[in-house]
């Protein structure tokens, strides 16, 4: 694979013009979502949310980051220092390595690789392993047991996850995302497989550690859960990485079920690909917003259960219905 | 051209650098006393093989090693950790005949491989394909080598059963 | 990176440092720590054959998925092991662990 790296100029150009666009894309949209989240529970509570800083609030995210910034890095006495201080970095990476094979638009993949989708799933054990170290560096109970809690219900979530995505893999034959945006130009996957579109957008939401799933860092719950002892541009990070991973996890179901790129039934309107895509992700990250406060909180257990015993054979069977109608018809 | 040799120098150094990081994180699983440490350098070390598997040509691999190894293994293991709480292990002294034995052992195993592995003139096979996509291990997979998959579904199906079985038994013994 | 002995040095070293763990620790988890360690030595070991000496690439990588498979099944089984076991002896340390009557 090393050997087959292309040499010229253009192609790393590109290459590194992409990194810096999506990292610089990466933040701009993580600031935009705070100010969209307070924005749509200010309207859904009947209030109008932040609008004294900049026209209707725009900039309330950037004065918000500045004040964390400044505010005192603490750190536990008895916490384990190194790990304390790399949990918020660790939850980062899966965020960015997931950029790299989204596609934004019919070219406007970084790297279209034979395996994207697997990678963005096989990167995303990082930051279920970074939230573990953050809550047993911080040496607290409450942390602690947040931080089980919310790997646990990611590790349930996972399954069946990945089980209504491989439905869509068997259906287009390949990891790759411009071929299974491609291959839904006339229809979207969300008509041919709706059991498997909402699967997935369950534990999309149960895996951002989003409400109705939110017990690990619930305000009312253990205190803050795992990140409860962390202060200042700490939290701020692992607050950052829960958004920007929202937004991954949003852009994923618009490739693998509503279409990507491509406009209703393959009619664009002449407007580009990229609107489209970035069109549909925040309607999808809109409507997971909207769940936050319309739904209460789930229990833990009832939450397992609902993995284990529903959402798991529910999806085990959706795969195997696929299997079936794709070699019978 | 210039182009490829610098490349190719940038990746044999960050070639040598994942190996250290291998080393690094293995070491860090065997020798300290905490355990927490030893899971962590558990799961470096397995993300430097999976970096050593995509240096070996297959992306798949390294992506099913990050995947199963530490995003499935690891967490369980962590998970056993929290729940058994061996933080507060007493930590008895290391006994100098057992440390020796120990590292005679390594060592000695150590030697024979690596004379196994220098000594041996390696002979590629007479054809070798090249087809390294993923198509071909799943067709592989459900017609060359069914048995393999078979078993491996029955060994994980077994391992399931024993292990709800094995906590369920242990809480009606101890509650 | 492009010499066989070199992937071979590392996955003996692993397996090495693998083997000295499972001698010296008494952590039961240290243990099955230190048998992952030997696991991923011998994967490598594979992984690396099946680079440069053998005449079909999937070969190789079925058979390190299959390692794979097999090193989850005996990490799950371990584990719950243990918990039982923790469970009897209010302790991991396997010194403890050494009447054969239940």
């Amino acid at each position: 694979m090393m050997e087959a790296a292309a040499t010229s100029g253009a192609y790393w150009l590109r290459l590194i013009i992409g990194l810096v666009i999506v990292l610089i894309f990466s933040q701009l949209n993580a600031l935009f979502l705070v100010w969209l989240e307070r924005k749509v529970a200010g309207h859904i509570q009947v209030r109008l949310g932040p609008m004294e800083v900049g026209p209707h609030g725009l900039l309330q995210t950037i004065v918000d980051g500045i004040k964390l910034v400044g505010k005192e890095l603490i750190t536990p006495a008895r916490a384990d220092r190194i790990l304390f201080v790399i949990a918020p970095v660790l939850v980062f990476t899966p965020v960015l390595v997931a950029f790299l094979v989204l596609p934004f638009g019919p070219d406007l993949i970084i790297r279209d690789m034979n395996v994207g989708l697997l990678l963005i799933f096989a990167f995303s054990t990082f930051s279920v392993l970074a939230i573990l170290v953050g809550g047993w560096a911080s040496n607290n109970k409450y942390a602690l047991l947040g931080a089980i809690r919310s790997v646990a219900q990611a590790v349930a979530y996972e399954i069946p996850l990945l089980l209504s995505v491989m439905s869509v893999v068997l259906m287009v034959n390949s990891f790759r995302f411009s071929e299974l945006v491609m291959a839904q130009q006339r229809v979207w996957f969300v008509f041919l497989q709706p059991v498997a579109a909402l699967i997935y957008f369950i534990c999309a939401t149960a895996e951002t550690n989003r409400a109705p799933f939110d017990i690990p860092e619930a305000e009312s719950e253990l205190v803050a859960g795992f990140h409860t002892e962390y202060s200042g541009m700490r939290f701020g990070l692992f607050f950052l990485a829960e958004y920007t991973n929202m937004f991954i996890v949003c852009a994923v179901a618009t490739s693998l079920f509503f279409g990507g790129w491509h406009g209703p039934f393959g009619f664009s309107f002449k407007i580009p690909g990229v609107v489209w895509f970035l069109a549909k992700t925040y309607v999808l990250l809109y409507v997971l917003m909207w769940f936050r406060w319309t739904f209460p909180r789930v229990r833990f257990d009832q939450l397992m259960n609902f993995s284990w015993k529903v959402l798991i054979p529910l999806s085990m069977l959706n795969l195997v219905i696929t299997a079936l109608v794709l070699k019978l018809i | 051209m210039s182009g490829s040799f610098v490349i190719d120098s940038l990746a044999h150094a960050v070639f040598w650098v994942v190996v250290g990081i291998v080393f690094a994180g293995a070491a860090l699983a065997v020798f300290p006393r905490n355990i927490v440490y030893n899971v962590l350098g558990l799961i470096l070390c397995l993300t430097g093989v999976a970096a050593l598997f995509l240096y070996l040509g297959s992306f798949f691999l390294a992506l099913m090693q990050l995947l199963i190894y530490v995003g499935a293994i690891c967490i369980a293991i962590v998970f056993a950790i929290m729940l058994s709480r061996p933080l507060h292990l007493e930590v008895p002294k290391r006994r100098m005949p057992k440390l020796a034995a120990g590292i005679g052992a390594a060592s000695i195993f150590f030697a024979a491989i690596g004379a196994v592995a220098w000594k041996t003139a390696w002979k590629p096979a007479a054809e070798r394909g090249a087809d390294w996509t993923i198509t071909t291990i799943g067709h592989l997979l459900l017609t060359r080598y069914a048995l393999v998959f078979e078993v491996i579904s029955l060994v994980l199906l077994v391992a399931i059963i024993g292990a709800i079985l094995t906590t369920g038994f242990s809480r009606r013994l101890s509650s | 990176m492009n010499s066989l002995s070199v992937y071979l040095t590392v996955a003996a070293v692993l397996f090495s440092l693998g083997l000295f763990g499972v001698l010296m620790r008494r952590n039961l988890i240290g243990m099955l720590i230190s048998i992952e360690l030997m696991l991923n030595g011998a994967n490598l070991n594979f992984m690396a054959f099946n680079r440069f000496l053998a005449p079909e690439p999937a070969v190789g990588q079925i058979m390190a998925l299959f390692i794979m498979g097999i090193a989850a099944a005996e990490a799950a089984i371990g584990l719950s092991i243990i918990l039982a076991l923790f469970r009897r002896l209010r302790s991991i340390n396997v010194e403890r662990a050494q009447r054969l009557r239940g």
